[in-house]
């Protein structure tokens, strides 16, 4: 019998639409760049991850599938995982933030380093930030310390909108940090230990 | 004469240290003083232990005997003390950039910025050996975006010596922590495929977690033995097999190995190494290369593989031209082909780095 729990397949009608519905919500027109000749798979360990394949990966896997299901049953990873569907959702993880932060125009530049730790970032953190945002929105997260100009430091969804900062106090959370979440670079540290 | 000289330099080196290290105030550069004392270490405490041969500095510095033995057999005495006394240093911590993330010169900036202080190396573009840090070089913003990854040296010329091009399939046997997959990716821009094979599941996780980190999105990565890729009807254009190994090359980064592994282990290993080895032979295209690998120094781990493989299979070896010492041809009472001079030895104490074993091969049409 296959254990679905390590099967490595092609997403469902289903699986695929949740995952485009966000991209497109989050992404708009990019969506076409972003899933130009690429697949969506998962792997189901636990919950549903997702991967993003291109086609000469896609290909390879269904070569392989025919020639030993048992062998595909031992993929660990193909392409590059973006996050998981949970509850008939989709939900960004620190790998997708990788993937897309290139795209992600809404982007929050901070001033300390507490969110790689898996800590909020509240508005006294802020720097700045590049386009107005909405509660709910994904953004990116990027440091501008004395010694870590410009770099990515992760991603997380937006708690209120940008409109509402100007008279929030300073300790109001704009982003929330998860400790045993993927949204921040520090967790592969914490994930490491 | 010399003798006296070079015990007058050392006296007045030892002089200076120590002048140096007292006058610091400890609660201050704590750093420097702890640099001058490894230095002082490094200098004097090593020369110091007294032996009568190089058997009995085996013993003292805690090797099993049989080892001893073989060092000597296969390199001499003088080479072999020479061996132990650099395994018992600290190897200089070496990063490699990765132009997938960023270029080279950009990476270096930021380096520069946060006052790391690297060189670069012969040979290995996009190598830096760090000289100084003030910070973990494992834990910096750069490193958490994958701008480097933290790898030995030597481990870096396997993937070189494939040379992989964009575009080609490649197999990476025995792959985990994922130094050297991450590595072939960066040398094929990310393009083709590569299947990056690890049977240990928690190790896969490690491999998983680089791959991710250092943005290498044309890997699939299968959690299996390596001979079970046969099944899968793939055909390489390239393979790197860095197969397990009794790892007495890395005896600097694992003192266990002086005792953890007997005489008897190493015909294990290279039993495994044939079975390995010949399973990517039959995963190679024709015309396709093989590059095998070990962080050994035993020749049965090494040029008795490559010479057995050679006997069963229509492969010729293909020179490497980066200019390391040659396989060898004679050991104990083994004698091989002399084409395994086209193999290289990179010795711990010759090359500054990991021990390995590197031979590359080409697969001529015919019997497979």
């Amino acid at each position: 019998m296959v254990k679905t729990e390590t099967l490595f397949k092609k997403a469902s009608k289903e699986e695929e639409q949740i995952v485009l519905s966000f991209l497109l919500k989050e992404f708009d027109t990019k969506v076409r760049e972003i899933m130009n000749n690429k697949s969506i798979f998962i792997k189901q360990r636990g919950v549903k991850e997702v991967y993003i394949v291109n086609k000469e990966l896609k290909d390879t896997i269904e070569f392989i599938r025919n020639n030993s299901l048992e062998l595909t049953k031992n993929i660990f990873l193909a392409g590059y995982p973006i996050g998981i569907i949970h509850e008939k959702q989709f939900q960004l993880e620190i790998t997708g933030g990788f993937y897309f932060n290139k795209y992600m125009e809404k982007r929050l530049i901070i001033k300390t380093k507490q969110f790689l730790y898996g800590k909020d970032i509240v508005l006294a953190n802020v720097n700045e930030y590049t386009l107005p945002f909405k509660k709910g929105n994904w953004l990116a997260v990027y440091g501008r310390g004395k010694k870590d100009s410009g770099l990515f430091y992760g991603v997380g969804k937006a708690l209120v909108d940008s409109n509402e900062l100007s008279s929030a106090p300073p300790n109001t959370v704009i982003i929330k940090g998860y400790k045993h979440r993927p949204f921040d670079l520090g967790w592969y540290l914490r994930f490491e230990k | 004469m010399q003798l006296l000289k070079l015990e007058e330099q050392r006296g007045y080196q030892l002089n200076k240290i120590l002048f140096f290290y007292f006058s610091i105030p400890s609660s201050n550069y704590l750093i420097v003083k702890n640099l001058l004392l490894r230095l002082f270490v490094y200098l004097f405490m090593l020369d110091e232990i007294s032996y009568s041969d190089v058997y009995d500095l085996g013993n003292k510095l805690g090797y099993l005997p049989y080892m001893i033995q073989r060092f000597v057999e296969l390199i001499g005495e003088k080479e072999t003390i020479k061996l132990l006394k650099f395994n018992e240093k600290k190897l200089k911590t070496v990063i490699r950039l990765n132009n997938l993330k960023t270029q080279f010169s950009e990476i270096d900036f930021l380096l520069l910025q946060k006052k790391i202080i690297f060189k670069k190396i012969r040979d290995i573009p996009e190598a830096r050996e760090i000289v100084f840090s003030p910070i973990s070089i494992g834990a910096t913003i750069e490193y958490l975006n994958g701008y480097y990854m933290v790898q030995g040296k030597n481990s870096m010329f396997p993937p070189l010596i494939l040379d992989p091009k964009p575009h080609e399939m490649i197999g990476d046997f025995a792959a985990a922590p994922g130094g050297k997959t991450t590595h072939i990716a960066q040398l094929m821009k990310n393009k083709g495929k590569i299947i990056s094979i690890e049977r240990s599941k928690r190790r896969c996780t490690s491999l998983y977690s680089n791959i991710v980190r250092m943005g290498v999105q044309n890997t699939i990565v299968l959690n299996t033995d390596a001979r079970a890729i046969v099944k899968s009807k793939i055909k390489f254009d390239k393979i790197l097999l860095d197969a397990p190994c009794s790892g007495s090359g890395v005896i600097i980064n694992d003192p266990s190995r002086k005792t953890s592994k007997k005489e008897e282990d190493l015909a294990i290993y290279s039993k495994l190494q044939t079975e390995l080895l010949d399973a990517a032979i039959q995963t190679l295209k024709e015309g396709g290369t093989i590059v095998y690998c070990t962080c050994s120094l035993e020749p049965e781990e090494n040029e008795l593989v490559i010479d057995r493989v050679l006997k069963d299979n229509d492969l010729k070896l293909v020179d490497i031209p980066f200019s390391f010492e040659r396989g060898v041809t004679k050991f104990a009472n083994y004698s091989f082909s002399p084409e395994l001079k086209k193999a290289v030895r990179l010795y711990p104490h010759k090359t500054n780095g990991e021990g390995f074993f590197i031979a590359k091969m080409v697969k001529e049409s015919g019997k497979n």
